[in-house]
């Protein structure tokens, strides 16, 4: 009983040693892997942090990390484990045991007794040289502090870019709108100018500034305009008959001829606002349906009080028309404006340009949208080049780095120097001018350093 | 017709066994004690070394007495011990025995004249000094105990031991002992000089000329008895392991602390530290062979069987001190300690 108590607290020791021996084991391999771990882990860190990327992924990978680092650790370290036995033996030796564990294992002599030196443990005989683990968690510790706390610049301005549409096709759809709020305007003659505009629009943003696409949002700009101005000709043109035709006065002065006259542009610009590319709408295209037809002899049965009344509602019509493009007109044309400067730009912007309408180009060349000239920044010398076939040139090099074999680099006028002294008489073919040093040749050449040192302590 | 058989011996060394052995290795260490002062581990490296039944070469400088301690050795186990000066013109029969002429029964015939090598103990004096061709006369008697002359083999007697000394000085004319030679010694003991308080010893109870007056504390027999315990000294396999991990990495290339050598240590040199730490094991009254054992005896064992390399000895390397670094570099364990865990011994 008493043998097998002291047997179990021997075993209990030798376990004991076995796995603090086996846990440092495995932190010595342990240590530098998570110092690699937090390397990588805390340059990416720093890396996602300066492209504000979601650093939280790094800590996620630190995690995995260091969890693969413990299974490759421990792969790499079971090799050195101690065993039982070697855990004995070494606790045999440190104790001054005299292998009297291992020969009671063997069943040669009795189990050393418990206690006396077996208390003092495994804390007894192994002392912690903890620096070399404490320098790989210290220098892993820092990185992942510097990884996450080390100041990161702003980010860089980079270009911002602003898109707009092209000046043409934005001016169109602004006139569009706005004449599609008026009730004098047939809704449906704007619809088909609106649904053209809408398909320039709708092109991808890549494409609005291609030539094509300018031209187009260009030519239902003109032709918008032009139909608004028709529009509000038209309108003009009926209202000044009516005002004329509301005037008593006016109106019984007028002679048959003036009448016939009147008619026709009555009839002309009533034509006009019904075919045109606007049309009347609202409550104006019945008032202007009664008077298409009228003979130029019936103008004057038109009631004086009717006539002024829709004079006055044509002028108005007329006056909104013109409006819409007047309240556009004084912003002119677009304008591009690039940065200033050399390098990028910081901004590309399109914005209106200032001053009247017309459609001149404030800045042209250069291959704008505008597509104005746009000449190379070349200037013309004074004098006229002279080449042609036939013309010689003499081309020099100065560089003799570059001079090819039989170039003449230079010439000059000396003396060779010649050592009369170094004359030693007639030499017979095959003779030796000068003494040998075949065996300095074998001492310096073919003997390793240790084997001169060697030799050189020889004959010392 | 069967051969009769002792009995056997029971595998595992008693109490009572230990016991005697104790005190019978302590009678003649005390004994010795008295022929040679101050020389504590000497004596007990050379009483372990013939325990082992090994041969011991002493090396240290005249007067230290070298001579002194294998004729009280002699005396002491009361055995018979011959002294032979080697010398350059000394000849292989002048050691093993000649040939001679008689007349036995009236006829003449050639009757082997045994030679010193016939003694239970050779003390073999500056043994570097003779030929090669003298030197190697030893070899037979050494390994197999035996001489053999003119077509016939001679026994030696039982214990036979050679205890040779060499002079590491005035090496003029002498001639190294080749390694076949070296590595049948078991041991290689240099003999340090003594302190002042031995010197003080010596004068006061020595004198020249005059042998010190050693009784014989063990006899032939209880001697023989002791070598046979010592056999039977049991060697754990962890310790045998360490032994032959020690011996492996003395060849070059098997371990850091070989770098230098040119030719590592014999498997002979592997059965003489088990031997010589059986021998210690039970001078010590253990009925195993320790670690502790191993070490004590490894630099007397392996040594010499140590060839260095021409560089390493310019650079002053010794063989010696390949050994101890071999002690501090090899663990007794198979595996190495973390670097990050230093071991503390209890002493």
């Amino acid at each position: 009983m008493q043998g097998s108590n002291t047997q179990a607290f021997w075993g209990r020791a030798v376990a004991a040693v076995a796995r603090r021996v086996n846990r440092v084991l495995w932190a010595e391999k342990f240590a530098p892997l998570v110092f690699g771990v937090a390397a990588v882990v805390a340059a990416a860190v720093f890396a996602l942090r300066r492209l504000h990327g979601p650093a939280a992924w790094g800590w996620w990978a630190l995690l995995a990390g260091v969890g693969g680092a413990a299974i490759v650790a421990w792969r790499r370290a079971r090799r050195g484990f101690f065993s039982r036995a070697d855990a004995r033996v070494f606790l045999e030796y440190q104790l001054g045991l005299d292998a009297g564990l291992s020969a009671a294992e063997a069943g040669v002599t009795a189990w050393p007794a418990a206690g006396g030196r077996g208390e003092a443990g495994p804390g007894g005989i192994l002392r912690y040289r903890a620096g070399a683990l404490a320098g790989w968690a210290g220098g892993a510790a820092a990185l992942l502090l510097a990884g996450a706390w080390l100041p990161v610049p702003e980010p860089a301005a980079g270009p911002v870019r602003f898109w707009e549409k092209p000046p043409a096709l934005a001016q169109t759809e602004a006139w569009l709108e706005e004449l599609a709020k008026m009730e004098v305007i047939d809704r449906s003659s704007v619809a088909s100018l609106e649904q053209r505009a809408q398909e320039l629009a709708g092109r991808p943003l890549d494409e609005q500034y291609s030539h094509s696409a300018l031209e187009a949002a260009d030519a239902l700009r003109g032709q918008t305009e032009g139909a608004m101005d028709g529009l509000a000709k038209h309108f003009d043109t009926v209202a000044g008959t009516m005002r004329a035709l509301g005037e008593p006065d006016a109106r019984d002065a007028l002679t048959d001829e003036q009448l016939r006259e009147l008619g026709a542009r009555l009839d002309a610009a009533l034509r006009g606002l019904r075919d045109g590319e606007l049309t009347a709408g609202g409550g104006l295209e019945e008032a202007l349906r009664g008077l298409e037809g009228l003979d130029p002899s019936q103008l004057k049965t038109l009631s004086p009080e009717e006539a002024a009344a829709l004079g006055r509602r044509l002028a108005q019509a007329g006056r909104m028309v013109r409006g819409v493009k007047g309240a556009e007109g004084g912003n002119g044309e677009n304008v591009w404006v690039a940065g200033d400067g050399e390098g990028e730009p910081d901004a590309v912007l399109l914005v209106p340009g200032a001053g009247g309408g017309g459609g001149a180009l404030a800045a042209g060349g250069g291959g704008a949208p505008a597509r104005g000239r746009g000449d190379a920044p070349l200037t013309f010398s004074d004098r006229k080049s002279d080449v042609g076939p036939g013309r010689a040139q003499a081309v020099r090099n100065d560089d003799f780095s570059r001079a090819a074999l039989g170039d003449r680099v230079g010439t000059q006028q000396g003396e060779h120097e010649i050592d009369p002294a170094a004359m030693q008489g007639l030499t017979n073919a095959g003779g030796v001018a000068g003494a040998a040093q075949g065996g300095e040749a074998v001492w310096v050449d073919r003997l390793t350093p240790s084997e001169r040192e060697a030799l050189k302590e020889f004959f010392k | 017709m069967t051969i009769p058989q002792p009995p056997p011996l029971p595998a595992v060394l008693n109490d009572a066994e230990l016991a005697s052995a104790s005190a019978s290795l302590q009678r003649l260490l005390d004994a010795l004690d008295e022929v040679l002062f101050g020389q504590h581990e000497l004596i007990e490296l050379v009483v372990t070394g013939v325990l082992a039944r090994g041969h011991i070469l002493l090396e240290g400088l005249p007067g230290l007495g070298k001579t002194e301690l294998v004729k009280g050795l002699a005396k002491a186990l009361g055995l018979g011990a011959r002294r032979v000066q080697f010398t350059p013109d000394l000849l292989p029969g002048d050691i093993t025995g000649n040939p001679v002429l008689q007349d036995v029964d009236g006829r003449r015939r050639f009757v082997f004249q045994k030679g010193p090598v016939f003694a239970n103990i050779l003390l073999a004096d500056e043994i570097n000094r003779a030929s090669p061709k003298t030197q190697s006369a030893l070899l037979e008697a050494m390994q197999e105990r035996r001489v053999s002359a003119g077509g016939e083999t001679h026994a030696l007697p039982d214990p036979f031991f050679v205890l040779a000394t060499q002079n590491p000085i005035d090496l003029e004319g002498t001639y190294p002992l080749p390694e076949a030679q070296l590595d049948r010694f078991l041991f290689k003991i240099e003999v340090r000089r003594n302190s002042t308080d031995v010197l003080r010893r010596i004068v006061q109870n020595r004198e020249i000329g005059a042998e010190p007056d050693v009784p014989v504390v063990l006899g032939a027999e209880e001697f023989a008895r002791l070598a046979a315990l010592a056999r039977r000294v049991h060697v754990p396999g962890v310790v045998a392991d360490y032994i032959a991990r020690l011996v492996n990495a003395t060849h070059p290339g098997e371990s850091a602390e070989s770098a230098g050598v040119r030719f590592g240590a014999s498997p002979r040199a592997a059965l003489a530290l088990a031997a010589a730490a059986r021998a210690r094991g039970l001078r010590h009254g253990r009925p195993h062979a320790s670690f502790e054992d191993v070490r004590a005896v490894a630099r007397p064992v392996l040594a010499h069987r140590i060839l260095l390399e021409h560089t390493a000895r310019l650079d002053g390397a010794t063989p010696a001190g390949v050994v101890e670094k071999l002690l501090a570099g090899v663990p007794v364990q198979s595996k190495a300690l973390p670097d990050s865990l230093a071991a503390a011994k209890i002493q």
